[in-house]
């Protein structure tokens, strides 16, 4: 089985890259597939956080790199999925403690094992971000609709066309605002598509549930009550596994009604 | 006299080569009935590799034997043992300790009569033996005393204090900075990160804190991590504390408070 | 004069290869307040040009240096009033030069 390596990044800090990658593994997982998560946040790590597997990380990526440890024993297993692990960072090195070429190694690895190793990528373009993006073969870049977070995406995309190990690249916006879009207060999908000319391959409307999800340890696709940043992270998921998912509508209920009118409407017009 | 004393013991420190030991491997398990057990084994100084230590755990595993904690003395079979992902400790008198325990306990559970006197005086003897040896290494550890660092700082995420020895920190230990220490660790303050005492297999190493709300302790090879979804109020600094200890006790790592 | 004209419309040229951006700003400046987002996508725009182009600062003043030296050959000019920037201006992105002319030599 050879396995499909996806490195999350931005460039700016502050975007979401961990939440994504938590979300976007959780949400793969569930759907039966096995998934390996990385946090190459050397010195910085949040991604066990998120999980809510902070209490249980023996070892760390660097204890593997520098032989202290097997990789299956620096695998720590998600609370409620066994599809899903995680290989943590070490929270008291810096960057430099792992090589690309070990990073890519490792990939490697669990590629062989997983059907899906997902790579959370530091903030910044140096060595962190060399080690992230170096055993993959595609990439998600998250941006929110701020100039200053396009702009590093852009800086990113410039940077992973550079690399012919990363065959395709998508955009993840993030923290959508739809209010503030239809005031034309905030950039659109559009606007920043249109401005990066990268492909999408999803969109996460701004939700107070992330905080709390955070505060929990407990990915927000993991809720039932179907928030709607939780059904845009699992329809990322099944984009990523190729299931053709229309972008959803964060319009308000007005039009949520309209569309109910209409499929009524349809079969009686057609 | 058989290789092997109590029921969930092996001993194989008399093996001087892999292959010996190997072969002595498969006597004590023909001979033996180590049924579906979890059990200790010595290996003395014997050095082995990654490949014998895999082949001694596939020989025990098809025979239906764990192999609960290794005892050596040798850095390199340590460290394969380690990879195989085995418990490993090089206190052989902690080995022979148990022994005792087991012994005493064999011998007690069997009523007079039969021709177990001459196993009984053997027994009796290599209990005198192994109590000899715990004085001695005991001696050993008084002999090597162990330096302390002190710190009068608060550890932040990222820092790390790798250290030789016993180490006193007067401050708090905040989540994601970490103490390793082959002695003890104590800190005035309040542990939120990683504490790791005795890693050189100091079984009694422990760890002191004014508030243990560490997110692992570690002693020896042993680790404790804080229960998931802990209902620990929030530390407020005013209160006040009852200090705390970790040690060892009966194979798992607990926490004693420290009230007179 | 026309030798000039000549070797500044090939420096614009050339800047404007390098500078291979998709140019199509949404609607024409309107200078309105109200509308924040327009004036993000109008300014992110220019700036991304400048960093796609790879066009530093540096280079920039290096352009403007050999530009004047070739123009000094001609013309005296104040090289200290001499402007050159890239600016986005109707629908297009364009090389800027303000060059006064102090007298024909």
């Amino acid at each position: 089985m050879t396995g499909r390596v996806i490195v999350v990044t931005s460039g700016k800090g502050g975007v979401g890259k961990t939440t994504s990658t938590a979300n976007i593994g959780t949400a793969l997982s569930k759907s039966g597939a096995k998934v390996a998560l990385i946090d190459t946040d050397i010195g910085l790590r949040n991604l066990d956080l998120l999980m809510g597997l902070e209490n249980r990380i023996v070892y760390t990526i660097v204890d593997y790199v520098e032989g202290r440890c097997k990789l299956n024993q620096a695998l720590v297993k998600d609370k409620k999925n066994p599809n899903l692990v995680l290989l943590a960072a070490a929270q008291t090195r810096d960057k430099s403690a792992v090589t690309p070429e070990q990073m890519s190694e490792i990939c490697e690895e669990l590629k062989k094992e997983f059907d899906f190793v997902i790579v959370d990528s530091p903030a910044g373009i140096e060595q962190g971000f060399q080690n992230a993006v170096a055993g993959a073969s595609e990439a998600i870049v998250v941006t929110t609709p701020e100039m200053s977070a396009v702009r590093d995406a852009d800086r990113i995309i410039g940077l992973l066309e550079a690399k012919d190990e990363i065959i395709s690249y998508k955009l993840l916006l993030n923290r959508v605002r739809p209010a503030m879009v239809r005031t034309n207060d905030m950039m659109g999908v559009d606007d920043v598509t249109d401005i990066l000319s990268v492909k999408l391959i999803g969109v996460i409307p701004e939700d107070e549930g992330i905080i709390v999800s955070t505060n929990k340890g407990e990915p927000i696709v993991n809720n039932t009550d179907n928030s709607k940043a939780s059904i845009a992270y699992n329809n990322v998921a099944r984009r990523i596994m190729g299931e053709d998912v229309p972008l959803m509508d964060f319009d308000t209920q007005q039009n949520w009604l309209d569309k109910i009118k209409n499929i009524f409407l349809a079969p009686a017009n057609s | 006299m058989n290789n092997t004393v109590s029921k969930n013991q092996m001993d194989l420190s008399h093996c001087d080569t892999a292959a010996n030991m190997l072969a002595t491997l498969n006597e004590i398990l023909d001979c033996n009935d180590y049924n579906e057990q979890k059990i200790k084994v010595n290996l003395g100084e014997l050095t082995l590799t990654n490949a014998h230590i895999f082949s001694l755990k596939t020989i025990l595993e098809s025979s239906n034997v764990t192999i609960d904690i290794l005892f050596t003395t040798s850095a390199q079979t340590q460290l394969a043992a380690l990879g195989a992902g085995l418990v490993v400790s090089e206190k052989l008198e902690e080995f022979y300790s148990i022994d005792n325990k087991d012994e005493e306990h064999q011998v007690d559970s069997q009523p007079e009569g039969n021709d177990k006197t001459q196993e009984t005086d053997s027994l009796e003897k290599e209990l005198e033996d192994a109590i000899d040896q715990e004085a001695k290494s005991k001696n050993l550890l008084e002999d090597k005393i162990k330096n302390t660092l002190y710190i009068k700082q608060t550890l932040r995420s990222g820092q790390s204090v790798n250290y030789d020895g016993n180490v006193v920190i007067i401050g708090d230990c905040k989540p994601g900075s970490e103490i390793i220490a082959t002695g003890d660790i104590n800190v005035w303050g309040v542990i939120s990160g990683i504490a790791h005492a005795g890693t050189d297999g100091d079984y009694n190493a422990n760890i002191r804190a004014l508030k243990i709300n560490a997110i692992q302790l570690r002693i020896a090879n042993l680790f404790a991590r804080k229960p998931d979804r802990s209902k620990v109020d929030k530390l407020n600094k005013v209160s006040s504390f009852i200090p705390e200890e970790a040690r060892i006790s009966q194979g798992e790592i607990i926490i004693y408070p420290l009230n007179g | 004069m026309k030798l000039v004209n000549d070797l500044i419309n090939e420096i614009i040229v050339s800047s404007k290869r390098i500078l291979s951006t998709n140019v199509t700003a949404t609607k024409p400046t309107i200078n309105d307040n109200s509308d924040s987002k327009n004036s993000a996508c109008n300014r992110l725009k220019l700036v991304l040009m400048h960093d796609r182009s790879n066009l530093s600062p540096g280079t920039l003043q290096e352009m403007k240096d050999e530009l004047v030296d070739v123009i000094a050959r001609y013309v005296e000019i104040d090289r200290d009033a001499l402007d050159l920037n890239l600016e986005s201006e109707d629908n297009s992105i364009a090389l800027i030069a303000n060059i006064p002319v102090l007298r024909a030599k």
